[in-house]
């Protein structure tokens, strides 16, 4: 019988207590509170069908046709050791943190700067109650909108949890593997990452997300709050290039304080199904959010990008450049939203959506968009959609490129533009050589 | 307060020129909605069977429609069993000249600045004047005849060329094609019908002039126009409404044909009572309108200027069919008070070498919020299609709201799409400029709009880009002086 996303929404309620259990979570403990609100506010959702406007272009209840179980055990024949070539980045030093299964692995991470930052991941901060987890769980901003945030809330079995402390400058950057490996069954990983950054600090963080489910289809649900503080700086890369069969909701919360600097950049380029929602909220005056996107898609991909960048004080300034290639009969989604809330004066935002359609099969969906509630401000979007140009085709061809080189250069070159905002070189430096993979630029 | 306040308080507290009650002897029947109402309409017009078949059925539908709720607008419920569906004047002879006319229906017309017979003698526009409901004039009509351009009412068309409307009637816009098509197609009173025949570039403006004139009476319009091959014509469409305290709804349908290399340009000036400054009554302005070009090379143009209504719901549309045609979209929606407009377009490319170009320019005052909506969707076969996008919006004060929410929908790498908006309030440079040279800040605010819907304006046919060069300095009286 066809198992449809309600079956799984009735199935994933019913079994609550079951999941309970397996965690052994105290009686006592808050969360379980906690957990029961979340699982309340899901079932009254459910999971969104393609009425739900921010949820037309992904139909979410197709893929949802597995018997998702969400995961509480740590797989004793997982392969990470094997698996983790995949997440390294040649040339890169960094606080590496990893996650199997939705599960942290200690024994696999490594933390250079440990006088820089505090770590802790979320299973241990349940346990012991950790009251800054609670604070963090009882303020979701966005508590309307999405149902998988809930999800994740009422499911949520670890995560890391992040502290930067006030002035401080990491030298190297926090590097967050999240891998889901086989283990005979459809899974669900509910994932929740917790990051807090202090005043007048800098820092980067990366977090690469690996599937290697395969045949069977794992769900990884991930939301991650940042919390930046005011006089700070901090980039935010998320790199989606393994996810094979999976099926990825990433959501992402951010609060912007003073005079602070947020980048995110977005580089994601495989997955049967990507869904990625950053809520960027810029609540301290002269504030900055930066973002950048690539989404280059093949065969039957299907990413769906969803920014919201919310000026909800006066003089601040956003800039925001996602860009699509799109191949083979993917689908990809764009949905950019500048909010500019009364009273927020003197903002300037801007936007931008290229996209390159490289084969008949594919298709976009872009839907920029400007909700402007003050006068005083500056805020522009554009969107484009189109082919190479012939003319510079022509001119690659006639000084002896053949014309699939001279398209993959030309792809590269339109590729390039978000690359080169990447600022880790050994990061950049890998970036470049995956995309000239998927290109096949040979010499 | 500062003079800017002051402008903009001016701007957003002007009220509505155009406001009065012309007392005519109206038929009417009781409000309420259902089956009999539609078999009164039917009857009273004399329809054929097969009409009243299509109203019933596009009724049943629309019983199990819901009325959209995806705009950015705020929409009190609707009661739909409250709205008289048909008021008309009175049962009338077949009028051979203006002196039958109801004497009050002229003074009202002249008080709006129409007058028939100056219409008729000076300006060469043949005009279709619709009160309420039911078409009492129409002029001009040998003349167009002679080149057979058939130009009347709906209710005459259906009596005087069935087999035209039959054919092309819900062609474009299907009955059940949303929650107010429906109604209207269910319900509709009068229109204007269009056929230019082939070959035949119609020599003068054709017009129709709306007014709502009976309280409570909801309006609703079906216009069709059927240009055939190699034939042109250019429509235009201009709305008042007299001052009420009761919201009025009014669904109108448009539906253009246009077939191989014809071109149908629509010009819209809309200007229904907005309702009071706190945002009382006021007209809902939901309208379906859409144009196929059918035939290849054809082209269809919308160009409209908003400035009325309570509420605005609206998205002239283009299905770009045939090979090589064109689909173009003008706009100015102004809002002030607490107006709501959420209007746009939808560019649907179907033919190869399809081309669609939109510009939008928003400008809101006052607590009004205006959102621009519009879907540019390039269908797979749509090869080499090229769209040209562009929303500006204006914003004239810190209460009000400017939205824009474009929809790009492309399966065809050949395909080209550019979107850009943007949204600011006028340049303080800008107005140093304009008053250093010695306007005041009034004159310069006037100006500096009007330069930004210029691009819109100049799409208009001359008779209307006055008035609405009028309107827009009417609505903004206090800044413009």
């Amino acid at each position: 019988m066809m198992i449809t996303a309600n079956d799984v929404k009735s199935k994933l309620i019913e079994n609550f207590n079951v999941f309970e259990l397996n965690l052994q979570e105290d009686e006592s403990n808050p969360i379980a509170e906690i957990r029961r609100e979340a699982l309340k506010n899901f079932e009254a959702m459910g999971f969104p069908t393609r009425r739900h406007e921010e949820w037309k272009y992904t139909p979410v209840s197709k893929y949802l046709k597995y018997d998702f179980e969400p995961r509480t055990f740590t797989d004793n024949g997982f392969a990470a050791k094997d698996a983790l070539p995949d997440a390294a980045i040649s040339g890169l030093r960094a606080n590496v943190l990893v996650f199997v299964n939705g599960k942290f692995q200690a024994a696999h991470s490594d933390i250079i700067e440990t006088d820089k930052f505090e770590f802790r991941d979320i299973a241990s901060a349940i346990n012991a109650e950790d009251p800054y987890l609670f604070s963090r769980l009882n303020a979701v901003i966005d508590r309307e909108k999405d149902p998988f945030i809930w999800l994740n809330q009422a499911y949520m079995r670890d995560g890391a949890m992040i502290r930067i402390k006030d002035r401080v400058k990491l030298q190297y950057p926090i590097y967050l593997v999240n891998m889901e490996l086989p283990s005979k069954g459809n899974y669900l990983d509910n994932v929740r990452h917790l990051i807090r950054v202090g005043d007048h600090c800098e820092a980067s963080i990366i977090t690469n997300y690996i599937n290697r489910s395969g045949e069977d289809r794992n769900l990884g649900n991930y939301f991650t709050q940042v919390e930046v503080g005011d006089h700070s700086h901090l980039q935010f890369y998320t790199l989606q290039y393994e996810l094979g069969n999976g099926l990825h909701i990433g959501n992402y919360e951010v609060q912007v304080g003073k005079e602070s600097t947020f980048s995110t950049f977005f580089f994601s380029s495989d997955g049967r199904l990507v869904r990625n929602v950053s809520n960027i909220i810029l609540r301290g005056e002269h504030s900055e959010g930066h973002m950048y996107g690539l989404y280059s898609l093949d065969g039957n991909d299907h990413c769906d990008n969803r920014t919201v960048i919310d000026h909800a004080v006066p003089d601040c300034f956003s800039n925001e450049l996602y860009k699509g290639i799109l191949d083979g009969n993917s689908v990809g989604v764009f949905n950019g939203k500048i909010m500019v809330r009364p009273g927020a004066q003197k903002t300037n935002a801007y936007q931008h959506n290229p996209n390159l359609i490289l084969s008949r099969g594919a298709t976009l969906h872009a839907k920029p968009q400007l909700e402007i509630f003050a006068d005083d401000v500056k805020c522009t979007h554009g969107a484009t959609s189109g082919q190479l140009d012939e003319e510079h085709l022509f001119y690659l061809r006639s000084r002896g490129l053949d014309a699939a080189n001279a398209k993959a250069l030309l792809t590269y070159a339109f590729a390039y533009e978000v690359v080169e905002k990447v600022k880790i070189p050994a990061l950049r430096e890998f970036l470049e050589k995956r995309i000239q993979g998927k290109l096949l630029i040979h010499d | 307060m500062s003079k800017d306040d002051k402008i903009i308080q001016e701007v957003a507290g002007s009220e509505y020129k155009y406001g009065w009650v012309s007392d005519l002897d109206e038929d009417r029947i009781a409000p309420g909605l259902s089956e009999e109402t539609i078999r009164f309409i039917s009857a009273k017009k004399e329809e054929p069977e097969w009409l009243l078949e299509w109203r019933l059925k596009a009724y049943r539908q629309w019983l199990k429609m819901t009325p959209p709720a995806w705009q950015n607008l705020d929409i009190p419920p609707i009661d739909f069993q409250a709205i008289s569906y048909y008021a008309a004047p009175k049962p009338k002879k077949k009028l051979e000249s203006l002196d039958e006319v109801d004497p009050d229906l002229l003074a009202t017309f002249e008080k709006l600045g129409i007058s028939l017979e100056e219409q008729k003698r000076l300006t060469g526009v043949a005009v279709d004047a619709v009160i309420d409901s039911v078409s009492v004039t129409t002029t001009f009509k040998e003349k167009l005849g002679e080149l057979g351009v058939i130009f009347c009412s709906m209710s005459e068309a259906v009596r005087e060329h069935p087999e035209l409307v039959k054919k092309y009637l819900g062609r474009v816009v299907p009955p059940t094609d949303n929650f107010y098509a429906a109604l209207n197609s269910a319900v509709f009173s009068d229109g204007s019908f269009a056929y230019i025949p082939k070959g035949v570039r119609c020599p003068m403006e054709l017009s129709t002039y709306f007014r709502i004139n009976a309280a409570g009476t909801g309006q609703f319009e079906r216009t069709l126009i059927v240009a055939e091959e190699g034939s042109y014509v250019s429509y235009l469409e201009g709305c008042t409404a007299p001052q009420r305290d009761e919201n009025q709804l009014h669904a109108a349908v448009v539906e253009l044909i246009a077939f191989d290399d014809a071109e149908i340009k629509y010009s819209t000036v809309q200007n229904w009572y907005p309702g009071d400054k706190n945002g009382v009554g006021g007209v809902y302005n939901f309208v379906t309108k859409r144009g196929i070009c059918e035939g290849r090379r054809s082209k269809i143009s919308w160009t409209q200027v908003e400035t009325g209504s309570a509420i605005t719901w609206k998205y002239p549309s283009c299905i770009l069919k045939g090979d090589d045609s064109i689909g173009e979209f003008y706009s100015v929606a102004l809002t002030r008070n607490r107006q709501q407009a959420d209007t746009g377009t939808k560019m649907i490319h179907l033919g190869k070498n399809t081309r669609s170009r939109i510009i939008s320019k928003g400008i809101s005052a006052g607590q009004s919020q205006n959102s621009y909506r519009g879907l540019v969707s390039i269908n797979k076969g749509a090869e080499n299609a090229r769209n040209y996008s562009q929303c500006d919006s204006l914003l004239l004060g810190d209460r009000c709201g400017a939205h824009t929410f474009p929809y790009l929908d492309c399966s065809n790498p050949t395909a080209q799409i550019e979107h850009e908006a943007t949204t600011s309030k006028i340049g303080e440079d800008v107005l140093f400029y304009c008053r250093q040279r010695g306007m005041d800040e009034e004159e310069a605010t006037a100006l500096i709009i009007n330069g930004f819907s210029r691009e819109v304006l100049k799409k208009l046919p001359m008779e209307f880009a006055v008035e609405a060069q009028k309107l827009l300095a009417i609505s903004l009286e206090g800044s413009v002086g």
